[in-house]
């Protein structure tokens, strides 16, 4: 039996020592990476040194061309949204990004869905943070969200979970490009097949987790101009699930520009790519509407 | 427990060592410690739920021991089922019997309901409550002998590998192994044990919780995807839910195998069989022996009339249906494994004449039916499972499809390559291809590390629960 056990031991003595190979070279990659969303992550959290900082979802990442806000304000404008994702990886992020600078304005889209409402595993929007575990303060972002994680984030491996492809492609030969100061624009025509029924505000429920980094965000951002949009949906929006938000920017004083229901886009095929997104024109035009609105 | 959780990983290298630090003659004694963490870990969950698993033990206990002596022993034994049943029936079936009669009378014109239970139904207990009331037939029907020491039966019932999501399995098999003297530490079992855990998980995170990424994106919101995509995803769904259960039901018989047992075994590569009866040889044979020797044989199983038999092959699965949820559609999923069983036997084609290409027809049509009776499975209503099979007949719709993001679509394919391809050679070439049971020590270990480095980097970890965990 001992032996079989020591046999057992190095074995696992074994996986130890890929894992630490494997989070060394990953490590090493991250910061080589020539494009695509490892190099975009990388220079958000380490690189940004913009006026503006755009952050959100995948309607920031579509919906903000930055080069319209740069010519409209005359302040340079970095786009940091990401698909899927909203406060708990934007907050890591922007803890971040306060460490090295502070930017002068942060537009922050909300997104119901991954800003305020319950219904996701939260731990999905760990991924982009993983990396930059040892970081001051992602510590703690994980522990909020879930107190296991700290013993996953043991193996070096795990940080680079599911991440592995991607960061050989984007070191070797980006698929993606990072985007145009990071925005991504969609150049499809409208798919009214991919509109989604709007869903109803009445069995919303809100996520406590979400709604407590939405606070942590406002007040880390004290002293930078913060403004809050609802973008465009081509179906409109139940505005109801936007009330903890509104809230919190009363009590702040930040402004919150809600487009979610402007008439301008509702319907409007020109504007849009799919029920949620705008398509290249359609982010052209809102950067504009808020860039001047952000001008005023 | 879940076997993909940190928990487990944690808490069961400690069970495994505390276990053989019991001297092996003191059998009793590993039992004991076996049944306090077995009942220690159900409780983790809602510890009170724990009170239902020792209800159903105590009463199948006793009521075998009462056979023996009883003087209606066929009423004894209905009066023992009908009690255990009675907490299956409770909190699974409860809400899905008064939404269905609320609606029956709704439609006469009678408005009438029942508060509705709003209360978690306890883990496992469809697994449990089956193994329990197979022991009692058993006993019945004098196949097993009534078990008089407490603590053996009871670990049987609750033994920790199999209570959540089976196998199911028979007193026959685990009792004798819990009474016979065990040998102090089996090498060979346990590293065999190891080895399916470490396919196991490689089933359940690399490949299922993969592959319901696109599932879970595509099922939920049907309406809003082409008839391709929708195919596309029900056939991820027939892989996701064989690696998901087969990739559970291994690691649970590797469990038992590191603590020295031997568990039914519930998968045999079932995408290969030749017709839907031999499917039901291959998927879940934990349980399509129970119901066979519970439900098929006591109902007369083939030795009847044509009729009489088609009429038990459809009664049998459609209970299937019923025990898998409370559920219209589980019970239209049941049915149609019933009715495609009923016109095999009627075409005699439940196995295969033929050569190579026909079997080949054979096994490629079976996959087709199977995957299509997993829609019923997988939506939550039988409005929906038909709105996802006429969107894949949809001629109208346009023939794009949506795509995961590269990363994604490049570990669907290896993982779902290595599952297909393993399966290939085991079923085609088997013995001729082996890498983790390889003789040479350099081929096993390489193998073996390179597989527990492909589950850190790229298995999914958020997901930790089993769909066959919620029956």
């Amino acid at each position: 039996m001992k032996k079989h056990l020591i046999k057992i031991l190095l074995f696992l003595l074994i996986i130890v020592a890929i894992d630490v190979l494997t989070g060394l070279v990953c490590s090493r990659l991250t910061a080589m990476a020539r494009g695509g969303d490892t190099a975009r992550n990388e220079y958000i959290c380490n690189g940004t040194s913009e006026d503006i900082l755009v952050m959100g979802s995948s309607r920031a990442i579509h919906h903000y061309n930055p080069a319209v806000i740069d010519t409209v304000t005359g302040m340079s404008c970095y786009n940091c949204g990401q698909d899927g994702n909203g406060v708990i990886l934007n907050y890591g992020r922007l803890h971040m990004i306060l460490q090295r600078y502070r930017p002068r304005v942060i537009i922050y889209d909300v997104m119901p869905e991954y800003d305020l409402l319950a219904g996701d595993d939260n731990r999905k929007y760990l991924g982009w943070l993983r990396p930059y575990y040892d970081r001051d303060g992602i510590a703690a972002v994980f522990a909020a969200v879930d107190p296991m994680e700290k013993y996953k984030m043991v193996s070096r491996m795990y940080r680079y979970n599911s991440r592995f492809v991607q960061l050989l492609s984007d070191c070797v030969h980006p698929m993606e490009s990072d985007g145009q100061n990071g925005f991504r624009p969609l150049d499809e025509e409208m798919d009214t097949m991919r509109v989604g029924e709007q869903p109803g505000a009445g069995d919303a429920a809100f996520d406590p987790v979400k709604l407590s980094f939405m606070n942590k965000l406002l007040d880390e951002a004290r002293g930078i101009r913060v403004v809050m949009v609802v973008s465009p949906c081509w179906n409109g929006m139940d505005t109801t699930v936007l009330t903890p938000v509104r809230e919190m920017c009363r009590e702040r004083e930040i402004p919150f520009l809600d487009f979610s229901n402007d008439p301008k886009y509702l319907h409007n095929n020109a504007y849009f790519a799919d029920g949620a997104h705008l398509n290249a024109r359609g982010a052209m035009e809102f950067s504009r509407d808020v860039a001047s609105r952000l001008k005023r | 427990m879940i076997f993909n959780s940190l928990s487990f990983i944690v808490l069961f290298p400690c069970i495994f060592l505390l276990y053989y630090a019991i001297p092996a003659r003191y059998g009793k004694g590993r039992n004991v410690f076996l049944l306090l963490v077995s009942y220690l870990l159900y409780m983790q969950w809602k510890p009170v739920y724990a009170l239902i698993l020792l209800g159903v033990t105590a009463v199948t206990f006793a009521t075998a021991l009462a056979l023996k002596k009883a003087r209606r022993p066929k009423a004894l034994l209905t009066a023992g089922v009908l009690l255990s049943l009675l907490p299956l029936a409770f909190f699974k079936y409860f809400n899905f019997f008064n939404d269905s009669v609320t609606q029956a009378l709704s439609t006469v014109g009678l408005h009438f309901q029942l508060p509705g239970l709003n209360w978690a139904i306890p883990l496992g207990i469809s697994f449990f409550t089956f193994q329990a009331l197979g022991y009692l037939w058993d006993v019945y029907y004098k196949r097993q002998p009534a078990e008089r020491d407490f603590l053996t039966y009871a670990l049987f019932i609750s033994f920790f590998p199999s209570i959540l999501s089976g196998p199911i399995n028979k007193a026959s098999l685990v009792i004798p192994q819990l009474k016979a003297p065990r040998p102090q530490y089996d090498r060979a079992r346990v590293t065999q044990g190891l080895r399916m855990v470490l396919w196991g998980m490689f089933m359940k995170v690399v490949v299922a919780d993969r592959v319901a990424l696109y599932v879970d994106t595509v099922m939920p919101n049907y309406m809003n995807y082409t008839g391709l995509s929708c195919l596309v995803a029900s056939l991820l769904y027939t892989i996701q839910i064989y690696a998901d259960f087969g990739g559970y039901s291994l690691m649970a018989i590797g469990v038992g195998k590191t603590l020295g047992f031997e568990l039914t075994p519930n998968f045999n590569r079932p995408y290969f069989a030749v017709s839907v009866t031999d499917f039901w040889h291959r998927w879940h044979i934990s349980l399509s022996t129970w119901l066979k020797d519970y439900v098929y044989i006591p109902l007369g199983g083939s030795r009847c009339s044509r009729a009489r038999n088609y009429w038990n092959i459809f009664v049998t699965f459609l209970v299937s249906g019923v025990w898998h949820g409370a559920n219209w559609t589980f019970i239209a999923w049941g049915c149609m494994h019933g009715v495609c069983q009923i016109v095999e036997k009627m075409l005699g084609q439940q196995g295969c004449r033929y050569r190579a290409m026909g079997k080949a027809v054979k096994i490629i049509i079976t996959f087709l039916l199977v995957n299509f009776a997993w829609i019923f499975f997988r939506m939550p209503t039988l409005g929906d499972a038909c709105r996802v099979i006429g969107r894949i007949f949809d001629p109208s719709l346009p023939l794009s499809i949506f795509l995961p993001t590269s990363t994604d679509l490049l570990l669907i394919v290896t993982g779902v390559a290595m599952l297909l391809g393993k399966d290939l050679l085991d079923e085609f070439l088997p013995g001729r291809c082996r890498l983790l049971d390889n003789r040479r020590v350099v081929v096993r270990w390489a193998a073996s590390v390179l597989l527990m480095v492909m589950i850190l980097m790229t298995g999914v970890f958020g997901a930790d629960q089993f769909i066959y965990a919620n029956f």
